[in-house]
């Protein structure tokens, strides 16, 4: 955005009172292509756009967004959002004179490295689509369907606020998915695999679709032959990598400012006190350069940074953005994100993970007498201001004896996380990460979750009596 | 601030008209565009204050283009002539990966039905202090409603305003608009350290309907009918899905009634047209004339004039949904159940989905048996799988014996395979809840399911 217009609007949402005005200007270019049933089922492209104008009132949020960059319509929307705000008064009712922005500055440095999806296009993506497919069919007859698709996305984002800030970043992210559906008479089961990676197609280049396809493929077969699960009371061993979505939705999300100034969440008030097993270590990153929730700077135009959470099982602090960190008391972690233009940043998480700890996956299995190993989890869903969670086993393996059992089906593992937390008695040291979507206030956005194998002493699992 | 049915569709129309004329002057032999111009107004409250205030207006505009047979995608939300250009060009491009599509025949104009206006002047009235003083007042309520209910995280009312083009190359010409509101509440009791949230949401064209008083105590009920849930023991039990909760349950398995679905193995209803797959107390159907419901419509997103259609009928799969692509697969007629945002691909919708009512009260249905389960809360849908038909979910709610609620319960999952639960529905209740959905689904009841505690 022109400097002179984005001082027009600052100066006009500081004049209708506000304390803060900011703007966020997005173009996101995207593409997809889908194989499915042998052949390119769908080809599509699109451009979004638009600028989202936020004001604050002390700690009062007022957001407005449009596809329209007209003066004429900021100007609109901007006075709109202002006018009779005293009314509901949490604003100072200050005006001021805003500090005039200059050029934004670019914080990020794509192009030395990246392989332009815009420029290569759809073309290049279709080998790789070919071969996932090849794959997993070759895995067995009994597949009967198998869909992969590569989505990429390129956007170019302006930051400019009434305090001087004027940021300019390019982000681009490239995610392959590739589902399988086996069958077996009536019977259909499906399983995926679907890494992410910041950057354009050059992380097409070390991506080794042959294996994706194969644990794909040969985990919808395991599952296709496995007996339901008995459910119950039991510990369970999670799997390295993806079983770091339970860390992420029953403690991660507890941990934002957003729960915690709603006063949504088990953890307020609790910094310095011990709310996990002394072997947990929490951390959010969004510096880890190529992950999938990686940024240059938040959706606030603050660089990210790596944010101890949990140490030795110490609450430390909370995950913030600009609001939260004001109503909370903690300070800014560059954590204020939004799927788009079309949303207010809020805190939210960008890599999260348990850090490695000391145990082998084999002793943990060996400490169980009963239970179940949960090696490849699914989704699944929290309640921050009651911390009920639940989650879906994709592949489990009983534990009998201190031995992996057979394979069962139909796992589901609900609780409590922060009375999941002390429970965590082990902690491995293969620690791994996986891509994955969230959703929240400000939208779906791109994470990384991630854990080494790990030990819940007593859990509720979910399966047929 | 309110929002005007009158303010700002020119430039949409403007870019439509554009698009159009590009397009006719291509490679394409056949195209269909979508547009859609939306508006909201939304605040959210939390402790006596307006802590968030929003207002939104947003464009789009996407093209399904044909060469050889092949169709191509492409969308955009900037609406200046180098943009749609672009984004013609991108469509264009994107024939030459994909296959011709078999027997798709774009329709030409037809006479519709005449469609009851789905926009209330009313809402157009309605502004953000008028919105601020009913939800400020819904927070009072609710805390004055009992001393266990600690806090409000979730407090909001919102408008919207949808308008939506569409056009085709053989002169198909349509517009649909809409508006609604929506006001919901999610309250947190707590009891001995245990916290439950109530949630209640009301919603529909008529702002006037939504009681601050009513809401609220329904809110509250809610949480704390289950502050004293604990787990039962597992086993196999009958259970009564409450109509809180049955249109969750439903919705997460209809892609299984749509032809693509069929067509590419990832439904477990191939092959049963004409069979018996469910209980015979069950009826669903595909309605876009109930104009009383927000997925009613005239014309579906290809330009096909909508059909009511029964898909199972006494516990008889009728029919499967289809679209042109579908329809055009298997050599047969489309239901006039595509569905299309201006960024998607055609995909396929019911348009209002209606499991039709029964003739037993809520209460009837767990005076049925001497002791069942009744689910009033679903955690999360992760253990759910429309194409295997899986469900393993955490659920609370009530043991009821003879009648009555004997015990809260939470902790515990349900088990089952959807498939098999509506072959085994025993009952299904005569009411609704009242939420203004497209998928309408009494309560209903189920002889026996795998409980885990």
């Amino acid at each position: 955005m022109n400097p002179s217009l984005a001082a027009k609007i600052l100066q006009a949402g500081r004049d209708s009172g506000a304390d803060f005005v900011e703007l966020f200007e997005e173009e996101t270019r995207s593409s997809v292509l889908t194989y499915k049933d042998k052949g390119v089922e769908s080809a599509n492209a699109g451009t979004d756009f638009g600028v989202g104008v936020r004001l604050l009132f002390g700690t009062e949020v007022l957001y407005a967004y449009t596809s329209d960059d007209s003066e004429e319509s900021l100007l609109r929307l901007v006075r709109q959002l202002g006018f009779g705000r005293e009314k509901f008064g949490s604003g100072s009712g200050k005006s001021g004179i805003i500090q005039a922005p200059s050029q934004p500055r670019l914080v990020s440095d794509l192009w030395s490295h990246m392989k332009d999806p815009r420029v290569l296009g759809q073309g290049h993506k279709l080998d790789f689509l070919k071969l996932g497919d090849s794959v997993a069919r070759a895995c067995s007859d009994r597949i009967t369907q198998v869909s992969v698709s590569i989505i990429d996305a390129v956007s170019a984002i302006e930051i400019i606020n009434s305090e001087g800030l004027a940021v300019r970043d390019e982000r681009a992210r490239t995610r392959f998915h590739l589902g399988v559906t086996a069958g077996q008479g009536n019977e259909r089961i499906s399983a995926s695999e679907a890494p992410g990676f910041g950057g354009g197609y050059e992380v097409l280049d070390h991506l080794d679709v042959t294996a994706l396809a194969k644990r794909a493929a040969e985990r919808a077969l395991r599952i296709l032959e496995a007996p339901y699960i008995e459910g119950g009371q039991m510990p369970v061993v999670m799997g390295n990598g993806f079983g770091g979505v339970i860390f992420h939705e029953a403690c991660g999300h507890p941990l934002e400012t957003e729960s915690v100034r709603r006063k949504a969440s088990p953890f307020c008030g609790k910094i310095g006190e011990k709310i996990a097993h002394e072997s947990v270590t929490a951390i959010d990153d969004g510096t880890m350069s190529g992950l999938w929730g990686s940024l240059s700077v938040d959706d606030e135009g603050l660089p990210v940074q790596r944010t101890v959470l949990i140490e030795n099982g110490i609450l430390k602090t909370f995950l913030s953005d600009r609001v939260g960190a004001m109503e909370v008391g903690v300070p800014r972690s560059g954590s204020g994100r939004r799927e788009s233009y079309k949303y207010s940043p809020v805190s939210r998480m960008r890599n999260t993970f348990i850090a490695q700890g000391k145990d082998s996956l084999e002793d943990m299995i060996a400490s169980v007498e009963d239970g179940l190993y949960a090696g490849k989890m699914g989704g699944g869903s929290v309640n921050p201001a009651t911390g009920e969670f639940n989650f879906a086993v994709e592949e489990g393996y009983r534990i009998r004896k201190g031995k992996l059992a057979e394979t069962v089906r139909g796992a589901t593992l609900i609780g409590k996380g922060h009375e999941i937390l002390p429970r965590i008695s082990m902690v491995g040291t293969d620690f791994e990460t996986a891509a994955g979507m969230c959703g929240a206030t400000s939208g779906s956005i791109p994470v990384t979750v991630g854990q080494p194998s790990l030990k819940v002493d007593k859990i509720l699992v979910g399966g047929r009596s | 601030m309110t929002l005007k049915q009158t303010s700002g569709s020119e430039s949409v129309q403007a870019a439509l008209e554009l698009l159009q004329d590009e397009a006719k002057k291509s490679a394409a032999s056949d195209f269909d565009i979508v547009a859609r111009q939306s508006s909201s107004l939304s605040l959210s409250v939390f402790q006596g204050k307006v802590q968030q205030t929003e207002i939104s207006e947003s464009v789009g505009i996407g093209i399904r283009v044909f060469a050889n047979g092949a169709p191509g995608y492409a969308s955009t939300e900037r609406l200046t002539p180098e943009s749609l250009r672009q984004t013609l060009k991108d469509a264009l491009s994107h024939c030459a990966f994909t296959a011709p599509l078999r027997g798709l025949v774009l329709p030409g104009p037809t006479v519709l039905p005449a469609m009851p206006s789905q926009w209330n002047a009313g809402l157009e009235t309605l502004g953000l202090e008028e919105m601020a003083r009913i939800t400020l007042a819904l927070e009072a309520e609710t805390f004055a409603r009992s001393k266990e209910i600690e806090n409000v995280p979730h407090l909001g009312f919102g408008l919207s305003m949808d308008r939506g083009w569409f056009a085709n190359s053989k002169g198909v010409r349509h517009f649909e608009q809409e508006n609604s509101y929506g006001l919901g509440i999610g309250a947190v009791a707590l009891r001995n350290e245990i916290r439950k949230m109530g949630i209640y949401q009301k919603s529909g064209r008529d702002y006037t309907e939504a009681d601050p008083k009513l809401m609220s105590a329904i809110a509250v009920e809610r949480a704390l009918e289950l502050l004293d849930a604990k787990p039962i023991p597992g086993g196999e039990m009958p259970v009564v899905f409450s109509n809180r909760v049955s249109s969750s349950i439903i919705s997460m398995f209809l892609s299984s009634f749509h032809a693509e679905s069929v067509q590419k193995g990832q439904s477990r209803l191939a092959g049963q047209l004409g069979q018996a797959i469910a209980s015979p107390l069950l009826r669903l159907v595909s309605d876009p004339f109930r104009f009383d419901l927000p997925g009613a419509s005239v014309m579906d997103a290809e330009g096909v004039a909508t059909q009511r259609h029964e898909i199972i009928r006494d516990g008889v799969l009728q029919t499967f949904l289809h679209n042109l692509e579908t329809a055009g697969r298997e050599g047969r007629a489309s239901t006039g159940n595509a569905a299309r945002g201006y960024s998607g691909r055609v995909g396929t919708s019911f348009h209002n989905c209606v499991v039709l009512p029964g003739e037993h009260t809520e209460q009837e249905l767990l005076q049925m048996f001497p002791r069942c389960l009744h689910v009033v809360k679903l955690e999360g849908s992760s253990g759910c799988s429309a194409i295997s038909g899986e469900i393993s979910i955490g659920i609370q709610g009530f043991l009821v014996e003879g009648g009555k609620r004997v015990q809260a319960v939470d902790g515990v999952t349900i088990s089952t395979n959807f498939f098999d639960m509506i072959k085994r529905i025993a009952a299904m209740s005569n009411d609704y809840n009242d939420s203004f959905s497209s998928i309408k689904v009494p309560a209903f009841a189920v002889e026996s399911m795998a409980v885990s505690g």
